[in-house]
């Protein structure tokens, strides 16, 4: 992963959509609003952010995609959950630990 | 695992970029619409349902191309498509491609040319082991010209010297040669003893000279070049019977040298020197020099040590004038051979390098001048969604092509003109 600032921005995007797919298989705009339900809001993905991410994803092989019908019935494609991606949002849930117990260390320091 | 995956994709992305696009697109205006569902749902009017979901999306050819850039092996596919798109501008201005082609070919092509030229005779070292090692010897006259060598003094020379482990005298001539396939006019090179063990060059059949060739009367003998061999005496491996007929003497063809040893330049015949007696002048020039220098002497050491031989013979002996020798002088045979045209093609090379200059800055203002009204094609792309660098890269692969199809011609025209 790019190191500087995007690499945690990026990393938190992967995380969230992992995340939001450990509740089962769903298709983009379902990803997004579950992201939005699950963070009370705080973030709003964009589609320009989301795709490119789904996609990268993929290729890495922590999801994988099929076409199937929406909740009113127009096609749509879904995603779910890998064993790699279960993997992934484990190795990934830890590191942010980590990272969010340095940060709140750090800031706590007098 | 997951490489398996990785690679399967690259695979995909680059043999079945129709479905991947085509599955793209779908998936993208699914979404427009599903945006457009929830709005009209939340109560909105449809046509304005669909603006908002349009807003939200933020434009369907800016978000494929950000999945695209994401994509495994995307980098190739973006360079396949710069080349299009290159071609096609370049293309589309013949005139202006034409002229810049032409002006980068032309430069290319003397810069090279005459660059060929510098590296075979000033930079390529001599083809023979440690040729850097091997020196020419001169005399220097009254005047302080470098003059060649008389027999006493060479003898001297090659007697007293500290600092050669070999040195030859060796002159040419053109003569003409029977008793081969057919009757010649062969340029042959009389050659001390020692010769060949300055160049360090063996011959790859039959034998060297010895010192009891050289001596006055011994019977002629000569060492011929590996193209002689093959072409005039048939190659023989028994050279017993190879003999060759040079002003009225038999020649016994004792050895024949490697492909590629022409020393002095374009001899086949190498034959021993003073077999009539040698010239017991002091002041006739009719030899050049050449010795393989000792294992850690100097150049300058060289110099000291002949300079020193020479002066002596200048004070002590009985032919004195002006054509007598008044030192002498040692120099690497390299610069020694190309000495007068080393600074003119310098000159020559220091020109057609800045004709590459001007050639390359006339090119950049042609390539600037269409980049001015390019604007709006520039727009167009970053509109669309294409990165800076993707842009960057476009002109540079423009410039690339022009540069590779101007050197290519290049290239070919100076191969053309130093064969």
């Amino acid at each position: 992963m790019k190191p500087g600032p995007t690499s945690l921005l990026q990393g938190t995007l992967d995380l969230l959509i992992l995340k939001a797919l450990v509740a089962g298989e769903m298709h983009g705009l379902g990803i997004s609003r579950r992201i939005q339900q699950i963070t009370g809001g705080t973030f709003v993905v964009k589609p320009g952010s989301l795709f490119p991410a789904l996609h990268r994803m993929e290729e890495e092989g922590w999801i994988s995609s099929f076409w199937g019908d929406s909740e009113n019935n127009r096609r749509a494609k879904y995603y779910r959950l890998t064993k790699a991606g279960m993997k992934q949002l484990e190795a990934e849930t830890k590191r942010w630990g980590r990272v969010s117990w340095a940060i709140a260390q750090a800031l706590e320091a007098s | 695992m997951p490489v398996f995956v990785k690679a399967r994709r690259f695979l995909r992305n680059l043999f079945s970029s129709r479905r991947v696009e085509l599955d793209l697109d779908q998936e993208v205006h699914a979404h427009l619409e599903m945006l457009t569902d929830e709005n009209i749902r939340a109560g909105m009017p449809p046509e304005e349902a669909q603006r908002a979901a349009r807003i939200e999306l933020g434009g369907i050819e800016q978000v494929k191309e950000q999945v695209r850039e994401e994509r495994v092996g995307n980098w190739l596919h973006s360079v396949l498509s710069d080349y299009r798109y290159g071609l096609r501008q370049l293309r589309k201005n013949p005139g202006a491609t034409a002229v810049m082609v032409f002006t980068l070919a032309l430069a290319i092509g003397a810069t090279t040319a005459i660059f060929s030229v510098v590296y075979g005779v000033l930079l390529r070292p001599l083809p023979y082991a440690d040729a850097n090692r091997i020196m020419a010897v001169f005399e220097v006259n009254s005047e302080g010209r470098w003059a060649h060598l008389a027999d006493p003094n060479f003898d001297d020379f090659r007697d007293q010297n500290r600092s050669f482990q070999a040195i030859a005298k060796y002159n040419d001539y053109v003569v003409s040669v029977s008793g081969a396939s057919q009757p010649t006019r062969t340029k042959v090179a009389h050659v001390s003893p020692d010769f060949l063990k300055v160049f360090g060059i063996p011959p790859i059949l039959g034998r060297d000279f010895t010192a009891s060739d050289a001596k006055k009367g011994a019977g002629p003998t000569a060492l011929v070049s590996y193209g002689y061999w093959r072409q005039d005496l048939g190659s023989p491996r028994d050279l017993s019977q190879a003999h060759l007929k040079i002003d009225g003497a038999v020649y016994s063809v004792i050895g024949v040298l490697p492909a590629g040893f022409r020393f002095p330049a374009d001899v086949d015949l190498w034959l021993p020197a003073d077999l009539d007696g040698e010239n017991r002048s002091r002041t006739s020039h009719n030899y050049n020099a050449a010795g393989r220098l000792r294992d850690g002497v100097t150049v300058e050491q060289a110099n000291r040590d002949i300079s020193a031989i020479a002066r002596r013979i200048h004070d002590t002996s009985s032919e004195q004038g002006d054509y007598l020798l008044k030192d002498g002088i040692v120099v690497p045979l390299q610069d020694s051979i190309t000495g007068k045209a080393r600074s003119p093609l310098l000159v020559l090379l220091g020109a057609v390098g800045f004709l590459l200059l001007v050639a390359c800055a006339n090119v950049a203002n042609l390539l600037l001048a269409q980049a001015s009204v390019r604007a709006r094609e520039l727009a167009i792309r970053s509109a669309l969604g294409a990165a800076r660098g993707r842009l960057i890269r476009q002109f540079l692969t423009e410039a690339f092509l022009l540069s590779l199809v101007g050197g290519g011609l290049g290239i070919f025209g100076a191969f053309w003109g130093v064969a």
